[in-house]
């Protein structure tokens, strides 16, 4: 086996054809989006493409529409943030205590990730339809609160928030699972000793169980942000980032500028925030949450 | 060797006529993208029509690649533009975003047709004018027509005549009336699915049209008018009006267009400002229940001039510029044949839609209310216009206009919905 690792030639003719893929499907468009967004072109075969240098990320900049979706995608994730990993890690904990009957609850609440999100997002646009047309209404006339009755969609108080919820149900069985995979890899052992010297309940947790489980938190941490940064379907399919631009998150400007607008320079400036944004982000939440690594 | 060199022969002569049988056999393609598939009620006639085109012209295979749902349309057909596979035939709405298209060759200048004088002069007067880009310094005209789509009030005749009206309010004074009774009665006049934001702009192009006149789209478009001008904002100021009054359902801009049509249909609602389309979906319910009548939107008495100003959408194909040899006859063919008096005549009778033709054959043809009224708006129309933003050159318009239209209805005023359509086209256009 060593005699392979050390052939350099054998090594990278193995990577080759991953590597292939990767910077064919992934390195190269990042790529051409940053070179587009120095470009203006109209989306026209045959039409050649203008340098316009940091136009695009001047316009960008200046626009209202685009500040608006960086404050919405901001509270988007923190919404995904709190809730997702709060009753995601809650029920992983609730389940990881093995009570009969449990088991059933795993599948119960992973199914919604399972789900195309496509379809989840029309069964809460239906949801959340307006006059007693939606199940929600409905429900808030049943008991007696019909002064809470809203369209949920096209209220602009309510239109993000109603967004973020249905994003949270389609993402906590996710997140549920990695947390209730780490509290499983937890020893014993290691429990049990802690119990002897008197540690239980929210101590216990939080000595023992947190840091034993804060690798894969951080995990999940990471996943929610980079996910919810450049989520589209979801908010496309249950508002089209309206009512009147209300809820555009930068990846839905993108695509209206690009695709709607023929605005393909300023489409790529936004992917470019997108991507940079990402990345410092995810740099940022890794070295919050660094911390010494616990060892057992 | 011998034996090898027979073996060689006979190969090279199977290859050969292989290929010949392959070349003799080539048929000429033609792709075309249009929005009629799925359920679209024009679908089973497309079809229809390009399976008998083919069996016309033996050596042409027809391609469709048409989608019905808006979004997947218009990212296929601007993927296709960007590639350089534009399809041969295609349906693009609007004016004055074909300029561009025009500009850079992508697409057919079609007067040449015109030499064809039994086919073009068929033609309704004018079914060209919107297509002449001459206005945008682009000379010659670059879609045909295939279809009249006026656009009017389709309402409940009885609902009507349950509160007093056997003829549809003539003046916008008499229509508020007529509203209000309606909404006394416990109807709701109109419940448009502006989820689909088109339905809200389509109500303001009429009021626009009736209080200004068609020819404010041309000025908008042409930037000698502005949005924040007077007589637009008091335009929008009326659609703003008529939802304070409720004469639009509460919280219609969460309604999609299949339960605007529901609540049509199920006499929820009264009226639906929609265009000759509608009939092929009203013919597809069977029995209503109920008469439903056709009728011109109504004109304000002091803005007399505008009596006659119709919203009439542009129904036309784009045909794929720089063709040549059998690719061009075949796509001239398929659309020459489609417009054509025969084919006009069959679509008419078999799909209720009105014709582009002036010469029509309706002998035969079972033509009911709603037509005869679609007709007569269309007859007596002075002039007509599609969408404001269709004469704007500016992509970002139909959106622009039709979602503040729509945040309008959500709680802003008429003057900051014109500011925010007026500020897109200072900053990028």
């Amino acid at each position: 086996m060593d005699q392979y690792y050390s052939n350099k030639r054998i090594v990278l003719l193995f990577l080759l054809p991953a590597l292939v893929i990767y910077v064919g499907l992934a390195v190269y468009p990042i790529v051409q989006s940053i070179v587009f967004s120095f470009y203006e072109w109209n989306g026209l075969q045959g039409v050649p493409m203008e340098y316009v240098g940091m136009n695009n990320f001047g316009s960008m900049f200046r626009s209202a529409k685009f500040w608006l979706s960086v404050k919405n995608v901001l509270q988007f994730i923190a919404v995904n943030l709190i809730f997702q990993i709060i009753i995601g890690y809650g029920l992983a904990v609730l389940l990881a205590q093995n009570r009969p009957g449990f088991k059933i609850f795993k599948t119960i609440f992973f199914f919604p990730v399972v789900l195309p999100l496509t379809a989840t997002a029309l069964l809460w646009k239906f949801i959340y339809f307006p006059n007693n047309i939606g199940v929600l209404n409905q429900l808030l006339n049943a008991i007696g609160l019909e002064s809470l009755k809203t369209g949920w969609l096209i209220n602009t108080k309510t239109a993000l928030n109603a967004v973020s919820i249905a994003n949270v149900w389609t993402g906590f069985g996710y997140h549920m699972v990695i947390g209730f995979a780490a509290l499983s890899a937890i020893p014993d052992g290691i429990m049990e000793s802690s119990m002897i010297d008197g540690a239980t309940g929210f101590r216990q947790f939080f000595s023992i169980t947190l840091p034993m489980i804060w690798e894969s938190m951080k995990i999940s941490f990471v996943l929610l942000i980079t996910g919810s940064m450049k989520n589209f379907d979801i908010i496309f399919v249950m508002t089209e980032g309206g009512p009147n631009g209300a809820t555009h998150v930068p990846s839905t400007l993108m695509y209206y500028e690009a695709f709607k607008y023929d605005h393909y320079g300023l489409g790529s400036a936004i992917s470019v925030f997108i991507f940079v944004a990402s990345l410092a982000l995810a740099g940022l939440t890794i070295r919050l949450m660094r911390r010494e690594s616990v060892e057992y | 060797m011998f034996k090898m060199r027979k073996v060689l022969a006979c190969l090279m002569m199977f290859a050969l006529l292989v290929t010949g049988v392959a070349f003799a056999e080539a048929k000429t393609e033609i792709t075309i993208l249009t929005r009629w598939s799925g359920s679209d009620p024009m679908a089973d006639y497309l079809d229809n029509y390009i399976l008998e085109f083919e069996e016309r012209h033996p050596d042409v295979k027809v391609n469709n690649i048409s989608i019905n749902e808006e979004a997947s349309y218009n990212n296929k057909f601007k993927t296709l533009v960007a590639t350089g596979d534009i399809p041969n035939v295609f349906y693009l709405p609007g004016i004055a975003s074909l300029v561009k298209y025009a500009e850079n060759g992508l697409i057919m200048d079609v007067s040449v047709l015109f030499e064809d004088g039994e086919w073009y002069n068929g033609f309704l007067d004018g079914a060209f004018d919107m297509f002449d880009f001459a206005t945008y310094g682009v000379e010659g005209v670059y879609a045909v027509p295939f279809a009249a789509t006026p656009e009017g009030v389709f309402y409940n005749a009885d609902m009507l005549k349950e509160v007093g009206y056997e003829a549809f309010p003539e003046t916008m004074e008499e229509f508020y009336v007529c509203m209000d009774k309606l909404l006394e009665k416990g109807y709701v006049p109109f419940a448009p699915g502006a989820a689909e934001t088109w339905r809200v702009g389509h109500l303001h192009n009429q009021l626009l049209y009736k209080w200004c006149g068609t020819s404010k789209a041309t000025e908008l478009g042409a930037r000698t008018a502005k949005w924040t001008d007077e007589d637009v904002v008091q335009s929008l100021a009326w659609l703003k009006d008529m939802n304070d009054r409720g004469y639009l359902m509460e919280n219609c801009a969460g309604l999609t267009l299949d339960m605007e049509k529901t609540m049509f249909f199920t006499q929820q609602s009264a009226m639906t400002c929609n265009g000759s389309w509608f009939i092929g979906d009203i013919t597809a319910q069977g029995e209503l229940g109920f008469d439903v009548a056709f009728a011109a939107w109504p004109y304000f008495t002091e803005r007399e001039e505008n009596k006659g100003a119709v919203v009439q959408y542009p129904q036309n194909w784009c045909l794929k510029g720089g063709m040549e040899g059998a690719e061009y006859d075949a796509t001239v063919a398929f659309v020459k044949e489609y417009t054509g008096r025969d084919n006009q005549t069959r679509v008419t009778a078999e799909k209720g839609t009105l014709p582009i033709r002036k010469d029509i054959d309706y002998s035969g043809i079972e033509l009911n209310d709603l037509f005869m009224g679609c007709m007569d708006v269309l007859n007596n129309a002075t002039s007509q216009a599609g969408d404001s933003f269709d004469y704007d050159q500016l992509s970002s318009m139909q959106d622009v206009t039709r979602n503040n239209i729509v945040g309008m209805l959500l709680g802003n005023t008429p003057e900051e919905c014109a500011k925010a359509i007026q500020d897109e086209i200072d900053t990028n256009g």
